[in-house]
């Protein structure tokens, strides 16, 4: 239950920061099934930016690979909670 | 000197010469011929006896005077790497631009890299991701342009966009500029 709530906050925080890099995405359109690389014209330094945040911001240390799988909120927010998990 | 009509003043020089034992021809046809040869663009014409004067033929030849080209003048190295100084003591402005520019790999700098996605980014853009990922702008009219432009309504992202253009245009300002140096200077030394 926790962790649903936990990854509920985490998916919420995760949209706001996508909204608010992009810019010109309004709120209501963004989901955690949103794929911000197919579903919305962002050019890529703007998909760039924001990855760079999460990274930042959530402290993370992607693989090549990783970075390369990532196309939707839902799995950036998986990335960060499996990161969560190997630190603890 | 006596101002007279060209008519007259051709008759009267005809006939002058005429005196003196050099027959032009018809002073009709010599003033037809100066007419005709001041209506183009030569700039002057020599009315002279033709070459078997002294023989005792009546004739003349008409001669033109012909425009030289004016080409460009040479530009030495010199002169365009003084000018190339004084440019760009005066305008830095144009290299760190164009260092701004300069494609980064995004794996080097440890950026997202996706399938399809460009693999270069450049200083400007790194800089705002860093520092200023939500500097927006925010005047809606601008926005909407910046967004139909760029593609982005971020501000680093619309610098980082159009600083390549920005530094190709500064790098013809750039030749524009000293070639103008350059050839100043040189007419100058030429005058």
């Amino acid at each position: 239950m926790q962790n649903k709530a936990d990854r509920a906050q985490l998916t919420q925080e995760v949209i706001e920061l996508f909204v608010s890099v992009i810019g010109f995405i309004p709120r209501n359109n963004v989901t955690p099934t949103t794929n911000f690389i197919r579903d919305f014209d962002i050019i890529d330094d703007d998909l760039t930016c924001f990855m760079m945040q999460v990274k930042w911001q959530y402290k993370l240390k992607p693989t090549p690979e990783d970075w390369a799988r990532i196309e939707t909120i839902d799995e950036v927010v998986d990335l960060i909670l499996a990161e969560q998990l190997i630190k603890t | 000197m006596q101002e007279k009509e060209l008519s007259d003043a051709v008759f009267s020089t005809v006939h002058e010469l005429q005196r003196d034992g050099v027959n032009l021809g018809p002073s009709s046809l010599v003033a037809f011929n100066l007419r005709s040869s001041m209506m183009t663009s030569c700039p002057g014409t020599l009315i002279l006896p033709s070459q078997s004067w002294t023989t005792g033929a009546i004739a003349h030849e008409v001669i033109n005077g012909v425009r030289t080209n004016s080409s460009l003048p040479e530009t030495t190295f010199e002169t365009l790497w003084e000018c190339t100084k004084e440019h760009y003591a005066l305008t830095a402005t144009s290299a760190i631009t164009a260092s701004a520019g300069i494609p980064i790999n995004k794996t080097a700098v440890g950026a997202w890299v996706h399938a399809g996605s460009s693999r270069t980014t450049n200083l400007a853009s790194l800089i705002g991701m860093r520092f200023f990922p939500r500097t927006l702008i925010r005047h809606p009219t601008a926005a909407r342009m910046a967004k139909a432009t760029f593609g982005t309504i971020r501000v680093f992202g619309v610098i980082g966009r159009g600083i390549p253009f920005v530094a190709a245009g500064l790098a013809v300002f750039d030749l524009v500029s000293i070639g103008l140096c350059a050839y100043e200077a040189r007419n100058a030394k030429q005058s």
